[in-house]
């Protein structure tokens, strides 16, 4: 390990970041929202799912991580800065997300050409949007294949985009569902591989014994 | 303390941070706020004396701060580098930079 080069710290930096975050938390919340959006499509009642998915997710991630993460592999606070690294592609990213659920909800209300357009080109104007945490996880972690998860999530909607459906909310639909689930599906192996591989650690009893 | 000397000789390296085990513990620190023993342990590769045993002369020099409580009646230490500790890191790879330089143009 050479010290001397910020590039050795960067990536000291991005493996610490992966190490802290293999338990597949990221990737579960994040397919469980884009699975619940998806099912508020078909049924308004899932209104109060996402709802509490936003309002209660920081609560839930902190609490299974203290009762199954922390105990396996200790925990570690990133500083402050990159935390909170909100730059303005995040509000660009927020902008597109919108654009793309909404033309697909306005769509079911409202008959409109333009609308219709942008609520079929929804499903890939999504993934452009989801160009941002992809690259914040490339950045993050030095894995270059969330790249290319991105890739498949856009050439899946671009086959979603050439393909009819009766109603563009349908398109948009599967799209949500297929990629919230993939991603929740990889979460959960995730999660499962990082149990098997890490036991519970009991050092901090032991070596609090050991100083006194 | 890293320390440049005036006279023109090779800069002063600090020991405490150039020792390998020690080093590598306040890199890892300095790319981080904190961390715990254990996550320590996993990520570095040490027993809990190896490393409770340079954290203290970390500590001695003022360049990591230790906090221990108890979270649920379990102990809990936590490790962060100081504003010191992170000047002499800071100061150190300087040096190293400034001493490998000068082994470079000497060797050409």
């Amino acid at each position: 390990m050479i010290m001397n080069e910020d590039t050795d710290l960067r990536k000291l930096e991005q493996l610490t970041f992966r190490v802290a975050n293999q338990d597949g938390l990221t990737e579960i919340l994040m397919g469980l929202m884009l699975m619940t959006i998806g099912l508020l499509l078909i049924r308004s009642i899932f209104v109060v799912y996402v709802s509490l998915l936003i309002v209660f997710q920081t609560i839930a991630i902190e609490r299974f991580r203290e009762k199954y993460t922390y105990p396996r592999i200790g925990r570690v606070k990133f500083k402050e800065e990159q935390e909170t690294d909100y730059g303005p592609l995040w509000g660009v990213f927020a902008l597109i997300i919108f654009v793309a659920l909404a033309s697909v909800i306005a769509s079911i209300v409202i008959q409109n050409e333009i609308i219709e357009i942008v609520a079929r080109w929804a499903p890939l104007i999504m993934s452009v949007g989801l160009l941002q945490p992809f690259s914040f996880l490339v950045q993050r972690t030095g894995l270059k294949r969330y790249y290319g998860v991105e890739a498949i999530i856009t050439l899946l909607s671009v086959v979603l985009v050439l393909l009819e459906f009766s109603l563009a909310s349908e398109r948009m639909v599967i799209y949500l569902l297929v990629v919230g689930g993939s991603l929740f599906l990889a979460g959960l192996i995730g999660l499962g591989l990082f149990i098997r591989k890490y036991p519970v650690l009991d050092v901090e009893d032991v070596g609090y014994e050991q100083d006194q | 303390m890293s320390k440049t000397n005036d006279s023109g000789k090779a800069p002063e390296i600090d020991k405490v941070i150039h020792e390998p085990s020690r080093l590598k513990i306040v890199a890892q620190l300095y790319v981080i706020e904190s961390a715990d023993y254990p996550f320590l342990m996993r990520q570095l590769g040490f027993t809990w004396g190896n490393l409770s045993a340079h954290l203290t002369k970390l500590e001695e020099a003022g360049y990591v701060a230790i906090e221990k409580e108890f979270v649920d009646k379990k102990p809990r230490t936590t490790v962060s580098l100081t504003t010191e500790g992170r000047a002499a890191f800071r100061d150190y790879r300087n040096i190293i930079r400034t001493v490998i330089g000068n082994s470079k143009t000497d060797s050409d």
